[in-house]
């Protein structure tokens, strides 16, 4: 779902699937896999009631290393974004094997401050023009694996798949800071790891991701594989995290997901669904989920490539008839005809 | 005004239009000079361009540059993550490929960070990358050329292009086209661009860079940055400001540049000369006019000013003239001197032809004013002529007799202050006083001239007395009574033919010096580098894995392997830093020591006891010597060496530490091997080691092989092609000089139609005639080279002596070619008859009746 | 190489011309008929421009005659070939000029030995120093001619025509540059000398004064003997 896996093609090597993932070792990078990125988004809050969204990612692909950063301030109705781009060097950029340890220039992420290593609680840093952010993340779940045992199949082919990693809520404080004022924010995280082979499967136009962070303390993850032809490809698939208990893999058939409106960006000239109504049947979950500002549309000329939407987003639910409040991310990918033609199979 | 436009056409005007014939010498010898020094001038700009240019190109938008002697190891930019804060950075691999084919070619290679590296170098497709081509960069192995490149080698994306990188044939992709743009401009776009790694992969340097490129944001303070990234920096590795890359480059050639400088201006000089003596031709010729207008009340400085502007007219003409002769001459100069730079010191270089304007500008603006200034004398000289009628003939050269005291003490000052500044140690690294004795040796010749020409007209007749036959009383007679203007012939052929025969004595010598110390040198059977694309000189290096593999062959006794690496001293000075088996030194000695000791024992102790040796030019530009040390900054810090011994070596004027190989490793992380010496098993045949070597290495490695013998006929190649433009620009200087020659004599003829009359009248024949200025021209022609004999060995004792021991720092034994130089003074010589011969048939076409008629 | 004349030459000019080309062609001498007995003196007087020099100019092989006839001795002149013409300039005729023209460069010995030494004579430098004895300047052989004065720079002229024993002097205008006393001094010398060596003297000058020293006196107008 995410950007890369449609822009990275070839697949030149199969990852040992088999091999069973632990902690903190596989918040570490895998060399082995063609494409890899973490992502982190999330809903903060300034002391004075503000609402802003972050993304900050970082992609790896083999030697290669990207990373986006984007803050939306709807109050303001501010969205800006930054990239990077580089080999995978030191001091430069890169990612530890052995632990949550991803860099890009000054942006970072990390499990451990300084020497002193804090288990399960992450170190968030990035810095634009527009402000500097650091965070401490606390995650208030475990690691959720996607699909069979951290296995998440994109498609039908043997390297349509990715290893699939979530920590789906994650509370997180720290600062803000716009031209040398600091504003204390906190709020929740959403924080996904993939790695594979990182091919797009036959077939596929794009994709839908939502990151769903539900106010009875429940998440949901969901994606929609669109196929070219129109319609979902039977690996759409989602993963369920009660507030207690175990995740629970969704499928497909136990969705509807229509767009309510459209928005059509001023940069790119794409329509992207705008509104959603979701509904998982089995979960007895109904929610609406509207973006906080329209426009947190990425044009990533200097790094991937792409052209993508990704959003804080707002969501009003009723679960099992009851009425409950919550936030998300969604990402919608290949919207933007230009960014379509990638490197499919 | 209108006065003065009267004056300039009586005294100079009006002259020039009915005889045009005596101005155009003048203007020719301005033409040649203005264009050799145009062309010259071209070329050196042209190359400190070059390097310039792609230096910058490649350090873009750099603030400073972190270099180490063997590379910056890729671990150790860690220490400049602090820098992403206040600005960015860029590490780089540079290096050469050599591209085969037909016309194989020496291309520079650049890895950057892709991606990252557009915060300090512009690296600009001709069409934005598609998506499939930047996922095949980013696959590696692909590299980008620039569109001229590409058009030249008929290349376009996806096309593979082979090439010889670190001594291996490979096959790199072609990801893409570069806009002649940015980072492409380098060596006007002969450069392959590509990523670090493919970089790495390709030169056989893994976990390394060779520059890492730091662009601070605006208003962040460069010195404070600058210590902190000093605080930060692991020791061995070095900051500098990105101009140093091609200033360093740019003071390989100083030394070379200036030579063609010097020769280029002897060219104009002489061109002067002839201004000089034009004008003062012209003086001497119009004096009753002078004499009237003075009459006439006309100021003296109408007179001169009338003067300075024929100087000025035969300048602006002869400049105008030289800049279209300088257009064509260019093209010549920077081949001839590019090629040189390329060949013999930077091999990636492709010097590109700089904007002509300023090289014309210059040199047009060196042409007027020296003509200005070569007129100035000779106008002064027309304000001395008195309105009074009656001037008696002769009287000028009897005033001219009564300045020769004052004349030859300044000569005698002129020298002193010569040998005096002969004495005077280099200014940093150059020789300026040097070049300032040469200057004054000039100035004591040109003083000196007239004297000599006196000397040298009563010399047969003080020897043969009454039995000297008519025509040699009159061309002596001739000669020394037009002292002044023949001086002036003579000093200009003295100084050409002088400068001409210090360079033949210098370069004979070096030439001789290095052809003894190759022998002494070269022992080894075999030389071996990596395919250089037929290139002399070392282009790229070898894997170290090779070694073993020579090693290990049958009928190999001994391999050297010798690494070669450019460094600078904490003040930025360059030098080289190698290293060779000091065992092998050991057993087959080779390096020829200054003191005479043997150099196998001094080898073994230095390998012993963790010493260097270092080269003559180093020991004389850094003050060292056997028992002092030497810094060398390494990867663990500056460390100092003990200096085991001075060995003599021409191959290099930056100057050399070599050290062991083990101490080398010891400290630089750097295995790689720039050249293989290898020594054959007794009686085993070196031509059949070759064939082994190469079959046993074929498909892995490109190698070039020579033997010891093809070895040091490319070193006396090299060397002779070196020399190849100042061979050129001295026949010019010649050329000009004889000229000059023919244009005093046939100024002479003009001036004496009324002797040559008279001659007639009283029985002289066409012939004898004719034989008399035939005679004078010889006359001048042996007093110039005999003065050009007395100036040549000032010269060639500055150049040899002086210049070339502080410039280059090369002990040079003294060699006399006395045939060469014989050569060239008969050649003068003749030239100088063939000089008269016009002259010769003007003076004996006189008809006496009109010519005695005349006032 | 044969010696120096035996006698002094007779003169004879027939239908004598010499026109000097140009846009405006000049005639310098009309069909001038003259002729003069060996060892005669004699003046030429008339204005500038009257053929007096043009004439001694044919006379001395220095120039050659448009038209006509011009002897001296038993030769044509006018139509020798250059390399004989050469040989009498050298040996069978002297000349004297109004403005000395002596050779600044060479000494006053060496001016008087010069057409001697041309003619390849060893004995040049005798016969140098005798001359200059004779006219009075036998201390005077090592300066230049620009040390000395107008009168003296005459004297070493008229040394220099006998130099090579011609019988044959032509003077034009030797007193023009002198003042009285030395123009005086330098006819004296003339005449003297044309009477102890049997020379045949012709003397163009617009002096009457110079003139009435010769035996006689052509007059000379527009290129003929008025």
């Amino acid at each position: 779902m995410k950007t890369l896996s449609r822009l990275f093609a070839g697949a030149f090597f199969l990852a040992a699937a088999s091999s069973p993932v632990s902690f903190p070792r596989d918040h570490g990078t895998h060399a082995d896999a063609a494409v890899e990125w973490w992502y982190w988004t999330g809903h903060l809050a300034s002391e004075d009631g503000r609402a802003y969204g972050f993304q900050l990612t970082f992609f790896r692909v083999r030697e290669m290393h990207l990373a986006h950063f984007a803050w939306s301030d709807p109050s303001a109705g501010k969205f800006a974004y930054r990239e990077k781009t580089h080999l995978g060097l030191p001091g430069i950029a890169g990612a530890s094997a052995e632990r949550l340890d991803v860099f890009n220039e000054d942006w970072f992420a990390r499990d451990r401050e300084g020497e002193r290593e804090r288990e399960g609680v992450q170190r968030l840093h990035a810095r634009s023009p527009e402000g500097e952010l650091t965070l401490a993340l606390r995650a208030e779940k475990p690691p959720v694996l996607h699909g069979a045992s951290g296995i998440s199949r994109k498609g039908p082919g043997p390297d349509d798949y990715s290893h699939y990693v979530s920590i789906p809520r994650l509370s997180a404080t720290g600062t803000w800071i716009v031209g040398g004022k600091t504003r204390q924010v906190h709020g929740t995280a959403w924080f996904d790891h993939e790695w594979g082979p990182g091919a797009l499967p036959a077939g596929a136009a794009g994709w839908d991701w939502f990151a769903v962070q539900l106010s009875d303390g429940s998440e949901l993850m969901l994606y929609r594989m669109r196929l070219a032809g129109g319609g979902a490809s039977p690996f759409s698939s989602g993963t369920f995290i009660p507030a207690s208990g175990p995740p629970r893999t969704i499928s497909w058939e136990d969705v509807s997901l229509t767009a309510r409106s459209t928005w059509t960006s001023p940069h790119s000239r794409a329509a992207y669904p705008s509104t959603w109504s979701l509904a998982v049947r089995s979960l007895e979950l109904e929610a609406t989920i509207s973006p906080l500002m329209p426009d947190q549309e990425l044009s990533t000329q200097q790094s991937t490539g792409v052209t993508y939407w990704e959003g804080a987003c707002r969501v009003e639910a009723k679960r099992g008839g009851r009425a409950i409040g919550g936030r998300a991310y969604v990402e919608m990918t290949g919207y933007a005809g230009r960014d379509v033609p990638g490197f499919g199979p | 005004m209108k006065g003065f436009a009267l004056v300039f056409r009586a005294l100079v005007a009006g002259p020039a239009r009915r005889r045009p014939a005596r101005v155009v010498l003048p203007v020719l010898g301005v033409a040649i000079g203005v264009a050799a020094g145009a062309a010259i001038h071209h070329a050196n700009r042209s190359v400190t361009a070059s390097f310039r240019e792609a230096a910058s190109a490649v350090s873009g938008r750099t603030d400073f540059v972190v270099t180490g002697i063997a590379g910056v190891p890729i671990e150790d930019l860690a220490a400049l993550s602090f820098l992403w804060r206040i600005g960015s950075f860029a590490p780089a691999v540079t290096g050469t490929a050599v591209l085969g084919g037909a016309s194989p070619e020496v291309v520079q290679i650049l890895g950057v960070d892709w991606g990252g590296d557009a915060a300090v170098r512009d690296i600009r497709l001709v069409e934005p990358a598609g998506r499939a081509a930047r996922a095949k960069l980013l696959s590696g192995g692909s590299v980008l050329v620039s569109a001229p490149f590409a058009r030249r080698r008929g290349l376009s994306p996806g096309k593979s292009l082979p090439l010889v990188a670190g001594g291996v044939p490979r096959v790199a992709t072609v990801g893409g086209i570069l806009e002649l743009s940015g980072v492409a401009r380098a060596w006007g776009g002969d450069i392959l661009i590509t990523d670090l790694f493919t970089a790495q992969a390709l030169l056989g340097r893994p976990g390394r860079v060779d520059r890492v490129d730091i662009v601070l944001d605006p208003g962040v303070s460069r010195s404070d940055t600058a210590r902190e990234i000093l605080r930060r920096l692991p020791a061995g590795l070095t900051l500098e400001p990105p101009g140093r890359a091609a200033a360093t480059a740019d003071r390989m050639v100083r030394a070379f540049r200036f030579n063609l400088n010097a020769l280029g201006s002897l060219t104009l000089l002489v061109g002067v000369f002839l201004v000089a003596n034009a004008v003062s031709i012209a003086v001497l010729r119009r004096r009753p006019e002078i004499a009237t207008l003075r009459a006439l009340g006309a100021g003296r400085s109408g007179i001169f000013a009338a003067f300075l502007l024929e100087g000025l007219g035969i300048g602006l003409a002869g400049t105008a003239l030289g800049e279209v002769l300088g257009l064509f001459a260019s093209r010549a100069a920077l081949a001839a001197v590019g090629g040189t730079v390329s060949r013999i010191y930077l091999p990636a270089a492709r010097i590109a032809g700089a904007p002509l304007f300023d090289a014309m500008a210059l040199s047009a603006a060196m042409g007027i004013a020296a003509s200005v200034a070569a007129t100035l004398w000779p106008a002064w000289e027309a304000t001395r002529v008195e309105p009074s009628p009656a001037m008696r003939p002769g009287s000028i050269e009897a005033a001219a007799r009564r300045r020769t005291g004052r004349r030859v003490l300044l000569a005698c000052a002129a020298l002193a202050a010569a040998l005096a500044a002969s004495r005077a140690p280099a200014v940093d690294g150059f020789p300026l006083f040097g070049f300032s004795a040469v200057g004054l040796v000039v100035a004591a010749l040109a003083l000196a001239a007239p004297l000599l020409v006196r000397l040298a007209s009563s010399l047969p007749g003080r020897f043969l007395g009454g039995s000297l036959p008519a025509v040699g009383r009159l061309a002596t007679g001739f000669f020394g009574g037009t002292s002044g203007r023949n001086g002036i012939a003579v000093s200009a052929l003295a100084m050409a033919l002088g400068m001409t025969l210090a360079m033949i004595v210098t370069v004979a010598s070096i030439r001789e010096t290095v052809r003894v110390w190759v022998e002494s040198t070269l022992r080894s059977d075999l030389w071996i580098k990596a395919d250089a694309g037929g290139r002399s000189g070392i282009v790229g290096d070898l894997p170290a894995e090779i070694l073993p593999l020579i090693r290990g062959m049958e009928g190999v006794a001994a391999v050297d392997p010798f690494r070669a690496r450019e460094t600078a001293d904490a003040e930025g000075r360059p030098f080289t830093l190698a290293a060779g088996d000091f065992a092998v030194v050991a057993r087959a000695g080779g390096i020829p020591l200054l003191d005479g000791r043997d150099p196998r024992r001094v080898a073994r102790e230095a390998r012993e006891r963790g010493e260097v040796l270092i080269s003559e030019p180093f020991a004389r530009r850094f003050g060292a010597s056997a028992g002092s040390t030497v810094s060398v900054g390494t990867e663990a810090g500056r460390r100092d060496f003990k200096v085991a011994g001075v060995y003599r070596d021409y191959s290099n004027d930056r100057g050399t530490v070599v050290m062991d190989r083990s101490l080398y490793l010891s400290l630089f992380a750097d295995p790689r091997i720039s050249s293989l010496a290898v020594l054959a098993a007794p009686g085993q045949d070196t031509g059949a080691l070759r064939r082994r070597i190469l079959a046993a290495t074929r498909g892995r490695y490109a190698l070039s092989i020579s033997t010891n013998r093809e070895l040091r006929r490319e070193v006396l190649l090299i060397f002779d092609r070196t020399f190849a433009v100042t061979r050129a620009l001295e026949a010019i200087a010649i050329a000009v000089a004889v000229l000059g020659i023919a244009n005093a004599l046939a100024a002479s003829a003009v001036e004496r139609r009324r002797s040559f009359g008279l001659l007639r009248a009283i029985g002289a024949s066409g012939g004898q005639i004719r034989s008399a200025t035939l005679l004078e021209a010889l006359l001048t022609g042996a007093t110039g080279t005999l003065a050009a004999i007395a100036a040549g060995a000032a010269f060639s004792a500055l150049l040899l002596g002086v210049i070339n021991p502080q410039s280059f720092g090369w002990t040079v034994a003294l060699r006399v070619p006395t045939s060469s130089l014989c050569g060239a003074a008969a050649l003068v010589l003749a030239a100088s008859v063939l000089a008269g011969v016009l002259p010769g048939r003007i003076a004996s076409a006189v008809d006496p009746a009109a010519a005695l008629q005349e006032e | 190489m044969s010696s120096d004349p035996v006698e002094a030459p007779s003169v004879s000019c027939r239908a004598l011309s010499k026109v000097y080309a140009g846009v405006e062609p000049i005639v310098a001498l009309d069909g001038m008929d003259l002729d003069v007995p060996a060892g005669e003196f004699l003046a030429l007087v008339g204005e500038s421009g009257s053929g007096k020099s043009t004439l001694l100019h044919l006379l001395g092989g220095i120039d050659r005659p448009s038209d006509g006839s011009v002897r001296v001795g038993a030769r044509e002149i006018g139509s020798l070939p250059e390399k004989d013409l050469v040989l009498y300039r050298r040996r069978e005729v002297g000349m004297v000029f109004q403005f000395f023209n002596l050779l600044p460069h060479l000494t006053v010995q060496e001016n008087v030995e010069l057409p001697r030494r041309l003619d390849g004579q060893a004995d040049a430098a005798a016969k140098a120093r005798d001359l200059l004895e004779r006219v009075g300047l036998g201390r005077r052989g090592h300066a230049h001619p620009y040390e000395l004065s107008g009168g003296e720079m005459q004297r070493v002229a008229i040394a220099r025509a006998l130099s090579t024993g011609a019988r044959l002097l032509l003077a034009d205008e030797p007193t023009g540059n002198l003042d009285s006393r030395n123009g005086g001094d330098v006819l004296s010398l003339l005449d003297e000398v044309r009477r102890e060596r049997g020379v045949t003297l012709l003397l163009a000058t617009h002096s009457e004064g110079a003139a009435a020293r010769a035996d006689r006196v052509v007059r000379m107008q527009d290129g003929r003997i008025r």
